[in-house]
């Protein structure tokens, strides 16, 4: 049987990147008692895939991960087990049982990324300035940002590593929403929701430095905090429901 | 108490968990008036600094005493230096962010001896005086301990106190000391230099002849002991062993669980520090092993489990706790590896139980290319045995073998240099063209050869080590000779780093000048080929007026008076000697199970397996 869960990355442990963050699951498996499933072969593995992976340093309140067990546990026993073991930083918010493994992988389930982004201005601005800006971008007909592609496919080798070409893509087909949540005085808060496409998507810094390179406003540098809030995925007929939700 | 904040300068730097803390089974205490402060501080990057089990026992030995809070630091990469020096930030400790100078003590473990510099570094980035002498009351101090520091004068003039042998128990008296003492630091001196294992090295001075060698090593007092005997724990199966060991979240050089299953070798290799210095062997029961072992693996979560010693197939009872071992890791997939074997048959038939569960690469190190040179070292290993460890590994289903050589042992010619080359080429041949129809995966074999250095306290701390011209002759002449076989991968280690380890290993106080010279002239990390400066080291040396071939190019008589003659490890000279002569005549001499050499331990009833 399956676990899928729902977990937070914060504080400290920002700065973990993806494969510590395998690793730190996979010892709290064995540390909670989880029973396992593992792979074949001479290097066995838990069975475990994970919603798209968060840049470092992002912070977030909803990450997700299926894991394969080879006993039956109750989403209750497996959120118990595993906070008692997990760092304060990294908790199981929600789980749920899955009899089998989802047609589509949980990678390939996320949808939509919503985010939120904190920051302070150098100055306060007039009321109405920062919504201006939002919809100066998002009335654009396209906004071209410069953006790391996938590993180029010509000649390398290990010494130098393998070039990632720059490509051009415009974002604004993958703004979902981009509105102003707070703004008082200097201190600012925007929600970001932000589309993928086959496993594709922008980063929220992107978006948010573009918005800022085009409205020319001065930013606090160090100032920018930025939290995943929740992934989702469509169902049937489109809309945006939990990942948590059966179809 | 000042806490950093230190959040802005890990935006912009590599694998920022380096400096965070926070670790599974971390340590973070209250601080009240009382307690003492250690900066445990490793000299090299998080990464291999939290690879060292003698510094994660000691981490958490001393936070479990009530009045003493230990915390670690190490040495930030170079994109961290950037930016604490760009925002003004000193040297601070991963659990609660205080300036490092801010401390009582500041430990550093010397593992090898090209970390030195790194050790400035870490002062001075702590704006810590990196003399003795010109730290005040107010400064911490600076304690050293570890291998190297077997011989510690190269580092004299830094040192407030060296710890001689292991720390577990010394450490503890010392802290105890200074808690008694702790508002006069001569004092503490003073008192701490009487407990055994402990060197004070500002209590010593030493007279030079006029060919540079030591005349005499003189006490300052009547009070300041002759000899510093080192430590050992007598009954390792009792001593301390974390259970509850921190977790890094990076993967660093050693990501595994580690149990210890006996300290000393019985071996007797000559050329080998370790062998000597860890005499005698003490063993812990298997029982107490298997208990830590799977409290460790319940408390970590590991994947792997390492069963450390100078040499595992010597533990006397292998068989059972592997089984053990092996039984009740099985369902949850923890392996086991076992590093330092010999390849005898009853290790062979361990080694593919235990890898049933996970399979990783083996290591053989015969160390020398002929049957003659490696009676001279006493490694005792003839070819038969290497040929079918290799045949048994290879048809137990592995697929890779690492092969461990040495260049510029003594007594080495060109013909000893060229049977490295022969010996792989046969072991390949012997698999190859007898392998059957059953046996057809390819067996892919690295050999790696690394440069002799003497070092003290063992029978080659006599002779001269190879020039650079030796040394480079013989890595052409190799890398020439296996450029013909492109199935072997052949790697060496680079001369200039081991001539400079050899200057240090067997160097005297002298060499503290050098020291910081060459770390003025901004040599750091040298372990790290990227880093290592050899031309900033010779203008160093140059400048300090001191000879680098006075310590590595000379062949010392047999009575010199040695830079560590006033550290006594138990093993007495004339042992070393007669073994050194014994080396000379290519005459090998039996294992301490077989027979006791009188090495000096059968006479001080330390316990261990000695008569
Ligand atoms: S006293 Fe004998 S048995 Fe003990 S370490 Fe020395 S040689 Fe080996």
């Amino acid at each position: 049987m399956m676990i899928r869960a729902k977990y937070t990355k914060k504080g400290d442990l920002v700065y973990l990147s993806h494969l510590d963050l395998v690793r730190l699951f996979e010892r709290s498996f064995r540390r909670a008692g989880v029973p396992l499933a593992f792979t074949q072969g001479f290097n066995p593995h838990p069975i475990i895939s994970f919603a798209a992976p968060l840049s470092v340093g992002i912070s977030s309140e909803a990450e997700y991960f299926d894991v394969v067990l080879s006993e039956l546990m109750t989403a209750e026993q497996f959120i118990f087990a595993m906070n008692k073991t997990l760092p304060e930083d990294i908790q199981i918010l929600q789980a749920i049982q899955l009899d089998e493994k989802p047609t589509n992988g949980l990678m390939q389930e996320a949808a939509l990324m919503v985010y939120s982004v904190a920051f302070s201005l150098e100055h306060p601005l007039q009321n109405g300035i920062l919504t201006e800006a939002i919809d100066k971008l998002t009335n654009q007909s396209e906004v071209i940002i410069q953006k790391k592609g996938k590993e180029g496919s010509g000649k390398s080798n290990k010494r130098f590593g393998k070039r990632k070409r720059m490509k051009q893509v415009d974002i604004l087909p993958y703004i979902h929403a981009f509105t102003l949540t707070k703004d008082e005085d200097i201190f600012v808060e925007l929600l970001l929701e932000i589309k993928v496409f086959d496993q594709a998507t922008i980063k929220p810094l992107l978006i948010f430095n573009k918005w800022i390179e085009m409205a020319g406003l001065s930013v606090v540098s160090d100032s920018v905090f930025i939290e995943r809030k929740e992934i989702l995925k469509v169902d049937k007929d489109q809309h945006y429901i939990s990942i948590l939700q059966s179809n | 108490m000042t806490r950093l904040n230190i959040k802005s300068l890990l935006a912009n730097v590599e694998k920022p968990a380096r400096y965070v803390g926070n670790e599974i089974n971390s340590v973070v205490k209250s601080i009240t008036d009382d307690t003492i402060r250690f900066a445990w501080c490793f000299p090299d990057l998080y990464e291999i600094g939290m690879s060292h089990l003698g510094s994660l026992i000691m981490y958490h030995l001393l936070n479990e005493q009530d009045n003493i809070f230990c915390e670690r630091c190490y040495t930030p990469a170079a994109d961290m230096e950037e930016a604490m020096k760009h925002e003004g930030m000193p040297l601070f400790t991963l659990e609660t962010k205080t300036p490092v100078k801010e401390f009582d003590m500041i430990g550093f473990t010397l593992q090898y001896e090209l970390s030195y510099t790194n050790i400035l570094h870490m002062l001075t980035l702590a704006n810590i005086p990196l003399l003795k002498k010109d730290r005040t009351k107010k400064d911490p101090l600076v304690i050293f301990g570890g291998p190297c520091a077997y011989n510690p004068e190269p580092l004299a003039d830094i040192a407030d106190l060296v710890i001689i042998g292991e720390a577990e128990e010394v450490m503890l008296e010392v802290l105890d000391c200074y808690k008694k003492h702790r508002s006069d630091k001569d004092i503490f001196l003073e008192k701490a230099a009487a407990i055994q294992g402990v060197y004070v090295p500002s209590f010593y001075e030493f007279d030079y002849k006029e060919d540079g060698c030591i005349e005499a090593i003189v006490p300052i007092n009547e009070k300041t002991p002759l000899i510093i005997k080192k430590r050992i724990i007598k009954n390792l199966d009792e001593s301390y062993f974390p259970e509850k060991p921190l977790i890094p979240f990076l993967n660093v050089v050693h990501d595994r669980a580690t149990i210890e299953l006996f300290r000393g070798c019985i071996r007797g290799c000559r050329f080998c520090q370790a062998g000597i210095i860890y005499r005698p062997v003490r063993e812990k029961k298997p029982e107490t092993l298997a208990k830590t072992a799977k409290n460790i693996i319940a408390n970590t979560g590991y994947e792997e489990l390492s069963l450390t010693s100078l040499s595992t197939s010597d533990y006397s009872a292998l068989k059972v706790l592997t089984e053990d071992l092996t039984n009740s890791f099985a369902q949850n997939r923890v392996g086991l590896s076992l590093p330092s074997l010999r390849l005898d048959n009853t290790t062979m038939d361990i080694l593919k139980e235990v890898q049933k569960v996970r399979k990783s690469g083996l290591t053989f190190a015969p160390e020398a290319g002929t049957q003659r040179l490696r009676d001279v070292i006493n490694k005792g290993i003839t070819e038969e045995d290497l040929l079918l460890a290799v045949k048994n590994a290879y048809e137990a289903g592995w697929n890779q073998v690492k092969l461990y050589f040495m260049i510029g042992l003594p007594t080495e010619t060109m013909v000893d240099v060229e049977g490295i080359f022969d010996l792989v080429v046969r072991l390949e041949h012997e698999v190859y063209h007898k392998r059957d129809k059953q046996h057809t995966h390819p067996l892919k074999i690295g050999v790696s050869v690394s440069n002799f250095v003497p070092k003290p306290f063992t029978p080659f701390q006599w002779v001269p080590q190879n020039s650079m011209s030796e040394f480079r002759a013989k890595h052409r002449f190799l890398k020439e000779k296996f450029r013909t076989k492109k199935s072997i991968q052949f790697n060496y280690h680079d001369a200039d780093t081991s001539i400079l380890e050899g200057v240090f290993a067997r160097g005297d106080r002298r060499l503290s000048p050098v020291l910081l010279k060459a770390y003025e002239k901004g040599c750091k990390f040298d372990g790290w080929a990227e880093h290592f400066k050899m031309d900033k080291w010779k203008e160093a040396f140059h400048e300090c007026g001191v000879d680098m071939d006075f310590y590595t190019l000379r062949e010392r008589h047999e009575n010199e008076v040695f830079p560590w003659e006033h550290i006594d490890v138990q093993v007495t000279r004339q042992f070393l000697f007669r073994e050194y002569e014994r080396a000379l005549l290519e005459k090998t001499t039996p294992h301490c199970l077989a027979q006791c050499s009188a090495c000096g331990y059968q006479q001080t009833g330390a316990g261990g397996l000695c008569p």
